[in-house]
């Protein structure tokens, strides 16, 4: 009896503080999550505090943090024409590096000499973008690289077909293991090339240098060129980081651009072939003017040869409005302040 | 005896503690995950909320660019897949009971940023318009002062 006694009186604390010890040791996890930081915290501030920030076009953020081995590896595959049918057109065919991500052609020639659908955009800053395509039917860049590599007239091919050459390659096999836990897969590939394009920023053109607070980055005329673009409302679609890139809006708003030019194809419907809405006919996303004069031709179409003309164009179609040639060159000269420069090593 | 005793008791208790810390750590990782999901509807609200909000600032010509709108919008998209993902910590298979109200947040949402995109058209257009206003007023009252001069 008196041994039972004993026993409780050593048993009972000891149970008490072993599960007050659980309970503590559990509740500090608790207690923890008050110390999650807020996601919103997070979210990235594109625009700084010494920008003039009530300007409608924002400068781009001189770095992106990106795991540089992704950069490195993306920045292959990008180049790596296998991903071709027949291994002869890469990412960079048409998006060129040298050329501001572009190609400087109306439409971009694919496997066998196909025509493209619709003008290159270029691919610096385009992680930036909204969506991508002209008709913005993909939300991120790596939702865009299934396109291209499907489409029969740019890259012809499927996932199975690239991966089959490139897991023949134990380069690309060990760069994927050791970046990767699921090793190479079509996820991974097309992460990979995103987070390299995502690295395509072209920071501190001239008018960045400007917004940053630098008022002789730009000359006089161009800061009239600027005043004359918002004055004629180009800045209501044309604004953010990119000058555009972040909204959908018809062409031909107040002039009919489709039957003037003629011969209307599918690409011409733009976000149309998307919703199937009639209010998307013609709609497209506004491109962004980052780079704009050294990304000729322009428009979907690649119908516009000279910025002058492309400026124009815009000026009729989207304004109602004809500018004089003296109003069209200070515009033009403001949009050649927006051309930055590639920092990325691989041009 | 008394060391087979001791033994006996060490032995319980080395028992109720690791069941303890399990009962705990089951409950923690639950009420963790139960309030972290519930931080992100809590989130998922402020940045609804906000969307709003910069949807007026753009009307009422506060603020300059689509950006911050354009951001916020993709957040709630971040939050209803991370609240999601969370609930499954926090609920288990019992979170399938939340389905269809979780479906008709989404289709609302969904419903609202297609809004928002119609609408950032046409705040377009009107800007642009109202922009333009004064210099084609001015540009009429130099024509017409021209025309004026012409005829006498």
């Amino acid at each position: 009896m008196k041994s039972m006694t004993r026993i409780k009186q050593i048993l009972i604390p000891a149970i008490l503080f072993v599960v007050a010890g659980a309970a503590a040791a559990s509740g500090f996890s608790i207690l923890g999550r008050h110390m999650r930081p807020s996601r919103s915290a997070s979210l990235g501030t594109i625009v700084e505090p010494d920008v003039l920030a009530d300007e409608p076009i924002h400068p781009i953020p001189r770095t992106i943090e990106l795991d540089s081995r992704k950069v490195v590896l993306g920045g292959r595959l990008f180049h790596d024409s296998r991903l071709s049918a027949d291994s002869t057109v890469s990412c960079a065919s048409c998006h060129n590096l040298h050329r501001y991500g572009a190609d400087n052609v109306a439409r971009s020639v694919g496997v066998g000499g196909a025509k493209g659908d619709a003008n290159t955009p270029t691919v610096f800053n385009s992680g930036l973008n909204f969506r991508q395509f002209w008709d913005g039917r993909a939300e991120t860049l790596e939702d865009q690289i299934d396109g291209p590599i499907r489409n029969p007239a740019e890259m012809g091919s499927d996932w199975p077909q690239i991966l089959n050459k490139l897991r023949a390659d134990p380069d690309y096999t060990a760069q994927f293991s050791a970046i990767y836990a699921t090793g190479m897969d079509s996820r991974t590939i097309k992460d990979a090339i995103a987070t390299f394009e995502r690295s395509l920023i072209t920071p501190d053109c001239r008018f960045d240098r400007y917004l940053r607070g630098d008022s002789h980055a730009i000359t006089a005329a161009e800061k009239e060129g600027y005043r004359l673009f918002k004055q004629n409302g180009c800045s209501s679609c044309h604004q953010g980081v990119l000058a555009g890139g972040n909204m959908f809006e018809k062409f031909g708003v107040v002039a009919d651009y489709f039957a003037d030019r003629g011969r209307i194809v599918r690409a011409d419907l733009g976000r149309f072939n998307i919703t199937g809405q009639e209010d998307d006919r013609y709609t497209f996303k506004v491109p962004s003017l980052r780079n704009v004069a050294r990304t000729a031709p322009y428009f979907h179409d690649g119908s516009a040869k000279t910025l002058k003309e492309a400026v124009s164009v815009m000026a009729k179609y989207q304004l109602g409005r004809q500018l004089s040639a003296d109003e069209l060159g200070l515009i033009v000269q403001f949009l050649e302040t927006l051309t930055g420069e590639y920092s990325g090593g691989d041009r | 005896m008394t060391t087979t005793r001791l033994a006996a008791i060490l032995a319980a208790g080395g028992l109720v503690f690791v069941g303890t810390l399990f009962f705990f750590e089951s409950q923690t990782r639950n009420l963790q995950a139960h309030a972290q999901a519930m931080d992100e509807l809590r989130l998922l609200k402020e940045s609804d909320a906000t969307v709003t909000q910069d949807v007026l600032r753009v009307r009422f010509g506060l603020l300059s660019s689509y950006d911050p709108l354009l951001r916020e919008l993709a957040s709630i998209k971040d939050r209803q897949h991370e609240f999601w993902e969370l609930a499954a910590a926090a609920y288990g298979d019992s979170r399938e009971t939340m389905r269809p109200q979780a479906d008709s947040v989404a289709a609302t949402l969904a419903t609202k940023a297609q809004l928002i995109e119609e609408f950032k058209s046409r705040n377009a257009i009107l800007k642009n318009s109202l922009s333009y206003l004064p210099v084609a007023h001015e540009r009429l009252m130099r024509l017409t002062k021209e025309d004026r001069v012409l005829a006498e």
